[in-house]
């Protein structure tokens, strides 16, 4: 399905067709759900996050603007989301403990793919919001520079300057969790 | 001290959006520089890193339920009963 089947679903939705929205909805939960995942590293988190996505979807469908890509919308309400999401956990988190997480040195480690997959989840989550967001796009879901500028609403050059920054920070990070570079 | 065009074909290539000229340019300068090669081999072995992270599914399936009320919209998620 393209961008213009995506467009003649809204039309649709919009002139009152709850299946075309369903339409929608099956198409791009798995991709928001893994976003938000990516993001906030908790599926429960990413489970409410991907339902308040729809939610607000469906409820603003009339302010999407046709001349641009359905996906770049509903991805730049996903990762909205996850920030305001992401944000309250983190008011919640310094209200109860008062501690900010260390990057302290660890030794060397081996790990099993699923711990290494684990841990690597757990250091991009440690990310900044601004590289978390293009490193998710681009590596899990794949979007082209171009793309990622449109879904950010930045100049794409913004997006490859975060992107190797972020590349570096991630690095600096799984070292510390004792993964050898 | 790694010049920041080599730094940037060096992103380009590990993240598979170089051209040919570009992976070209890049070869003689790991070749002759091994803080360069070094860099390089670290940002390949971050990619395997961010590879290793396999993708989700959501668990629950998300049955969309609508509001009698068109009027508001309003559209509420719950679980499905499939």
């Amino acid at each position: 399905m393209n961008a213009k089947d995506d467009a003649a679903l809204v039309a649709e939705c919009l002139g009152g067709s709850n299946r075309a929205f369903e339409t929608l909805v099956r198409k791009y939960e798995r991709a928001v759900y893994n976003v938000a995942l990516r993001m906030l590293g908790q599926p429960e988190d990413a489970e409410d996050v991907t339902q308040t996505v729809f939610v607000k979807a469906y409820e603003k469908l009339d302010t999407y603007d046709s001349a641009h890509q359905f996906f770049s919308w509903i991805y730049r309400i996903a990762i909205n989301e996850s920030i305001n999401h992401s944000k309250r956990a983190k008011r919640i988190q310094e209200y109860e403990s008062g501690m900010t997480p260390s990057l302290e040195t660890a030794p060397d480690r081996s790990y099993d793919q699923g711990d290494l997959a684990e841990v690597v989840a757990g250091a991009i989550k440690e990310l900044s919001i601004d590289y978390r967001i293009v490193i998710v796009l681009r590596h899990y879901h794949d979007f082209s520079y171009q793309e990622i500028a449109e879904i950010l609403s930045v100049p794409e050059k913004t997006v490859k300057s975060r992107l190797f920054t972020a590349r570096q920070r991630l690095k600096e990070l799984l070292e510390a969790r004792g993964i050898h570079q | 001290m790694i010049d920041d065009n080599t730094l940037e074909l060096m992103h380009l290539v590990i993240d598979g959006s170089a051209s040919a000229a570009q992976r070209e340019a890049l070869q003689p300068r790991l070749q002759s520089d091994p803080e360069a090669r070094a860099r390089f081999d670290s940002l390949q072995r971050v990619m395997r890193c961010i590879e290793s992270v396999p993708d989700a599914t959501p668990t629950p399936c998300w049955q969309p339920t609508y509001s009698a009320t068109s009027a508001s919209r309003a559209l509420t998620f719950g679980p499905s009963t499939k």
